[in-house]
């Protein structure tokens, strides 16, 4: 099933178009990679997903936007809701100046729950949903700056899975760490999309292939071609996509 | 300054050279087979034999390439499908040089010319192979599904000689028990023949799956 849908989706920062009539179905619990050059919009057209690019000043949207069926570009949308639904994590691990333990516990107080109980159990989940609750069992109190880069970049997925979201979106999330840490945070993923939707954007294309169900090309501001990662990646229909992912430009 | 991606694409290029290269040998290995076959020129039989073990070390050398570049490259889409295909093509290639030599070493034992009256049907047998072989590496270097298809074809022929033939020999051996070493010589000649088609013919499935990721009918990348 398609969870996210986008249909002539046009975006300008100001009078710079840079999305160009994007069409494409999102489909659930499978790894989206979206791939392409620096300035190809892959980015942005990840955060329009649960409107991120909506704190950019200047920015103009036409088109469509659709999470289960339901308009996200509508003014009437509550964005900390959708935030909630489509979790957000980015290349720079970016830990709260708190202790791993409320790291995790701060979104699902935001959210209302203040029961002790049910947030211990809410913290050693996610932890141990993103894999890492092994390593910070004993040191929940400490702050979370002490944990090395992969940790922390775990932990804000540890984070964004407190709020129990559905669809996890990731921009470059592996671009700032070491190759051990990368393999980590792949393997995680693989684990994720049993229970939730992933869309990653990556520079890496073996990062692409080796975990991505589908991919998706960008260039200047357009889809160039979706399809299953294997195909993409063996036999691409499109002549700049051929020319990208075998590194002739880009 | 040159990126790495032209490294990479003189690799390619280097690649396609080595393979033209070998199928080129494989190519002579048949005709001076079936040159020797036909003359009795002793000589050149042991040279086809000897010959075969450079036409080895060409299979070997490229392999070596082609792991190195998958390893290096970590290669997709057309680059990932050349590599395959030199690795599978080789493969073939090396088979027809070993088809050659075995020609050249059956024909050194034989009384040539011979009575049973088959050379000229098996000469012309073995010109279609060749040309098949040929066309194949055309096939490749032009990047030509006609011609790989075409190529294919012509396989039938090979097998219609390979049947003909050795009617016609198995008709001789009932008729003279005598015979019989001579002829079943013959017979292997003619399967080797049959073989190299055969080999051209994969060959040409492999130009295929190069340029649609199609074998065999069926699209396997």
């Amino acid at each position: 099933m398609d969870i996210i849908k986008t249909r002539k989706l046009n975006l300008y920062y100001g009078t710079f178009q840079a999305l160009k009539g994007i069409d494409m179905d999102i489909a659930e619990k499978e790894i989206t990679a979206f791939i392409g050059p620096s300035g190809c919009g892959k980015s942005t057209f990840l955060k329009t997903l649960n409107r991120m690019i909506h704190m950019v000043p200047g920015v103009k949207i036409t088109g469509e936007v659709s999470y289960r069926g339901k308009d996200i570009l509508s003014n009437t949308i509550d964005e900390t809701n959708l935030r909630k639904n489509i979790g957000m994590v980015f290349q720079k691990p970016n830990p709260f100046p708190m202790s791993i333990y409320d790291n995790i516990a701060y979104g699902p107080k935001l959210h209302g729950n203040t029961n002790k109980a049910q947030l211990n159990d809410l913290v050693e989940k996610s932890l141990r949903g993103a894999a890492l609750w092994d390593e910070v069992k004993d040191r929940l109190k400490k702050s979370a700056s002490g944990l090395s880069g992969g940790q922390q970049q775990r932990l804000c997925i540890a984070r964004a899975l407190s709020v129990s979201p559905d669809v996890l979106l990731m921009d470059e999330p592996t671009s700032a760490l070491d190759p051990a840490s990368t393999m980590k945070i792949e393997e995680l993923m693989i684990e994720l999309k049993k229970d939730y939707t992933v869309v990653i954007v990556t520079h890496n294309m073996q990062q692409a292939t080796r975990i991505s169900d589908k991919t998706a090309f960008f260039l200047v501001g357009e889809l160039i071609e979706m399809g299953k990662t294997d195909d993409v990646f063996s036999l691409p229909k499109d002549k700049r996509t051929e020319d990208y992912i075998t590194g002739r430009f880009g | 300054m040159i990126n790495s991606r032209q490294n990479f694409d003189t690799e390619l290029e280097e690649l396609s050279e080595d393979l033209i290269k070998m199928g080129e040998s494989a190519t002579t290995a048949i005709d001076r087979a079936i040159d020797a076959f036909h003359t009795g020129d002793k000589e050149l039989m042991k040279k086809v034999v000897k010959g075969d073990r450079k036409i080895n070390e060409m299979e070997r050398n490229i392999e070596q390439r082609c792991l190195r570049l998958l390893l290096k490259q970590q290669p997709v889409a057309s680059d990932l499908r050349k590599i395959s295909t030199a690795i599978k093509m080789i493969t073939d290639i090396e088979r027809i040089g070993d088809a050659a030599a075995d020609i050249a070493e059956i024909s050194l034992h034989l009384n040539i010319p011979s009575s049973l009256g088959v050379l000229e049907d098996i000469t012309n047998m073995a010109k279609i192979a060749r040309e098949m072989v040929s066309d194949a590496i055309d096939s490749y270097v032009k990047e030509d599904l006609d011609l790989a298809q075409k190529t294919r074809e012509k396989d039938d022929l090979v097998d219609e000689h390979f049947l003909r033939i050795r009617g016609i020999l198995g008709e001789k051996i009932r008729e003279d028990i005598e015979i019989m070493d001579e002829a079943m010589d013959y017979v292997m000649i003619i399967k080797y023949l049959e073989r190299i088609g055969d080999h051209a013919e994969n060959l040409c499935e492999w130009v295929e799956f190069y340029k649609t990721g199609v074998y065999k009918y069926e699209r396997i990348l």
